[in-house]
């Protein structure tokens, strides 16, 4: 507990320590560059060459971070030094974009330690024979092997296959049966409006590791859901929906739609509220009827909340790994492993960080291809006063 | 027919819509009826045939045992601890951050707002590897605060997002008026911003809980099976496979843990809506 106590207190030192000395020689190197302007080209040079430094101590960092503090020394030096040479004092209240910098950078900071650099440090892993015992027992790089046994492999096809399905397949049905339930809770009398929202929200406040195993149980192979409707007379035979193939690739995709709908729900009912109602009001007067209106209004109005909804999910479907490691640890077999479950195994059960990492790395791959639509789909649409 | 039809088209829209409203009612509660129902069954008749689905002698005592035997309060204190303490230093890292987007002047917005969203974006399985071995390099494995750090970063891209929404729609009148009375920017912040902001801030910081409180995957890997630092799902996650055949136990422990983010959701189902929308959608 004390030692805890101690490396906490020393994280938050060095937090702070990093937060003050980067804004401070940030700011120093800004300022130093608008004087330098009517310096003369040396000047700016000088500036251009120290703002370099930054950027080899950030890579140095990823590769060796104890000898980043070489050129990390050097850029906070180079600056100060820059900054006062040419005046950086002569102002001593900051300016707005200098406020700003000091605001924003605590957060930035923590973003690029906990997943750029992150990232930056499991492409190095995935180029190495990392088997991450009691300590790091082999460190071999062996570059580019770790990616071909990877695309090699059997169970890679198959979780590739399988995350690919389970994407398409789950956000099909999470869209529809999201929309509806959007749609239903406008079009329910006023009264019921508010609870059916709570109602649908609940699902996807569960942590999936909870809804998966809420899941485990309703598939019970004795006492299930299955079991049930044999007893009603519905089946003839139980169905075996966690121990055969097909249906435990398919009842994971059920639980997996019961917990997202709702997701959708939520974000096609704050799609929905900004359509204004007199838009619906002329149509009926001009006496446009149900589906034709929801046709020609409600699905195009709705168009730009649901590309980022899709792009939303799809994303996050593809990452999916709790819910496969609570509800069927990937089985029978390995028929149910997505490529996040299968590099979690990699990692922690075999301990094998490089073909793991490579493993990770070939999630992300597809989950950038999705989010740089789903990035400049929000950014054409960023509108700030004095951005 | 026809006629009739006419004549009682409101209400059999109403029927209708209320029917709908069943159906989806019926698809979201019932497996956590279903587990629910188990939960107050007595121990070892949750198989019998034919099954019941309710239990025809209620009875409280797997949660009884899920407390006293299990220790189901550690896991529950230690999940709120982390939650509320994320939930918190996740506010103090994102309020400003979103403070500067929204309402200060500089050239660099657009970048900073892409930075955190393409970072939410990351998996956290491509990053769960040199995290862990960053924690353990620092001898944080084991502890609380070794799921409280990263779970702080994790929420902050989605908390910046939505407080940047909130932000934006005050107006600007305030902040003029503020300078006007010779406010500083930061007192700005603090004092005008902050104080009116209060239910996005609340907002926000209720996503970083049911975030953190959800969290399993860093959760499961730092605790190294330690059962004084597991959080609720690591513990459900853990003794559901541990004793997998006592279901009634396994169920009241699953109950007691939605019981916190239901409630939650519960009371500010507006809150919770109008967040997530902000958060992704409105533009």
């Amino acid at each position: 507990m004390n030692d805890t106590f101690i490396s906490v207190a020393r994280i938050l030192l060095f937090y702070i320590l990093a937060v003050g000395f980067l804004f401070f020689s940030i700011v120093m190197l800004a300022r130093a560059r608008e004087y330098a302007r009517r310096r003369g080209p040396i000047w700016k040079y000088l500036v251009g060459a120290v703002g370099v430094l930054y950027l080899v101590a950030a890579l140095v960092f990823v590769v060796r971070p104890n000898l980043a503090i070489v050129p990390a020394v050097l850029a906070l030096l180079g600056s100060i030094a820059l900054g006062l040479g040419l005046g950086g004092f002569r102002r001593i209240n900051l300016y707005e974009p200098e406020l700003a910098l000091l605001f924003i950078l605590p957060a930035v900071l923590g973003i690029i330690l906990f997943y750029y650099y992150q990232i930056g440090q499991t492409i190095i892993y995935s180029f190495h024979e990392l088997d991450h015992t009691t300590k790091w027992t082999a460190e071999n790089f062996v570059g580019l092997q770790n990616y071909v046994s990877v695309l090699s492999s059997k169970n890679f096809l198959t979780a590739l296959g399988f995350t690919l399905y389970f994407t398409i397949v789950a956000v099909f049905f999470e869209f529809w049966i999201g929309l509806g339930m959007a749609m239903t809770t406008f079009w329910v009398p006023r009264p019921f409006a508010g609870p059916l929202r709570s109602v649908i929200i609940i699902p996807w406040a569960i942590a999936p590791i909870i809804s998966a195993a809420i899941w485990r149980w309703f598939f019970n192979a004795d006492v299930g859901f299955g079991s049930l409707l044999v007893q009603w007379g519905l089946l003839n035979q139980v169905p075996l929906f966690l121990v055969d193939p097909t249906l435990a690739r398919h009842a994971v995709i059920l639980a997996d739609v019961w917990k997202m709908s709702s997701m959708i729900a939520i974000l096609m009912i704050g799609g929905l509220s900004i359509i204004p109602q007199d838009i619906y009001d002329a149509a009926k007067v001009d006496g446009a009827r149900g589906f034709y209106r929801f046709r020609r209004l409600t699905l195009p109005l709705l168009a730009p909340t649901i590309a980022v909804a899709l792009l939303f999910r799809a994303m996050d479907a593809i990452r999916t790994f709790d819910l496969i490691y609570g509800l069927t640890k990937g089985g029978p077999g390995v028929t149910t492993e997505t490529l996040s479950s299968l590099a979690y195994k990699f990692y922690f059960s075999r301990a094998q960080f490089g073909l793991g990492s490579a493993y990770g790395m070939t999630v992300l791959v597809i989950v950038l291809f999705l989010g740089f639509f789903y990035v400049s789909r929000l950014r054409k649409n960023l509108r700030f006063k004095g951005a | 027919m026809k006629d009739w039809l006419q004549r009682h088209s409101k209400g059999i829209d109403r029927g209708l819509s209320l029917l709908a409203a069943a159906v989806i009612t019926l698809f979201c509660l019932i497996p956590l009826f279903w587990v629910f129902s188990t939960s107050l069954k007595p121990m070892g008749t949750e198989y019998l045939m034919p099954i019941t689905l309710w239990p025809r002698e209620p009875t409280l005592d797997a949660y009884r045992r899920v407390f006293a035997e299990l220790g189901f309060l550690t896991p529950l204190r230690n999940s709120f601890i982390v939650s509320l303490t994320t939930a918190a230093l996740c506010l103090v890292v994102a309020a400003p951050a979103a403070y500067a987007i929204a309402r200060l002047q500089f050239r660099y917005k657009i970048a900073a707002l892409t930075l955190l969203l393409l970072g939410a974006m990351i998996p956290p399985v491509v990053t769960i590897a040199p995290t862990f071995v960053l924690l353990k390099s620092i001898g944080l494995l084991k502890s609380l605060p070794a799921m409280v750090i990263p779970n702080v970063f994790y929420s902050v891209p989605l908390a910046t997002w939505l407080l940047v929404s909130y932000f934006t729609e005050l107006p600007w009148e305030l902040e003029d008026a503020a300078k006007v009375d010779g406010f500083k920017p930061f007192q700005i912040f603090l004092r005008v911003i902050i104080p009116l902001s209060l239910p996005g801030m609340f907002a926000a910081g209720m996503f970083a809980f049911i975030g953190s409180y959800g969290e399993f995957m860093l959760a499961s890997v730092v605790t190294l099976g330690v059962k004084d630092v597991q959080t609720i799902p690591v513990a459900i996650q853990n003794f559901s496979f541990a004793f997998r055949t006592q279901w009634t136990w396994i169920s009241a422990g699953v109950v007691l843990a939605l019981l916190p983010v239901v409630m939650i959701v519960l009371i500010f189902q507006r809150w919770v809506i109008r967040g997530l929308t902000a958060g992704s959608v409105k533009y």
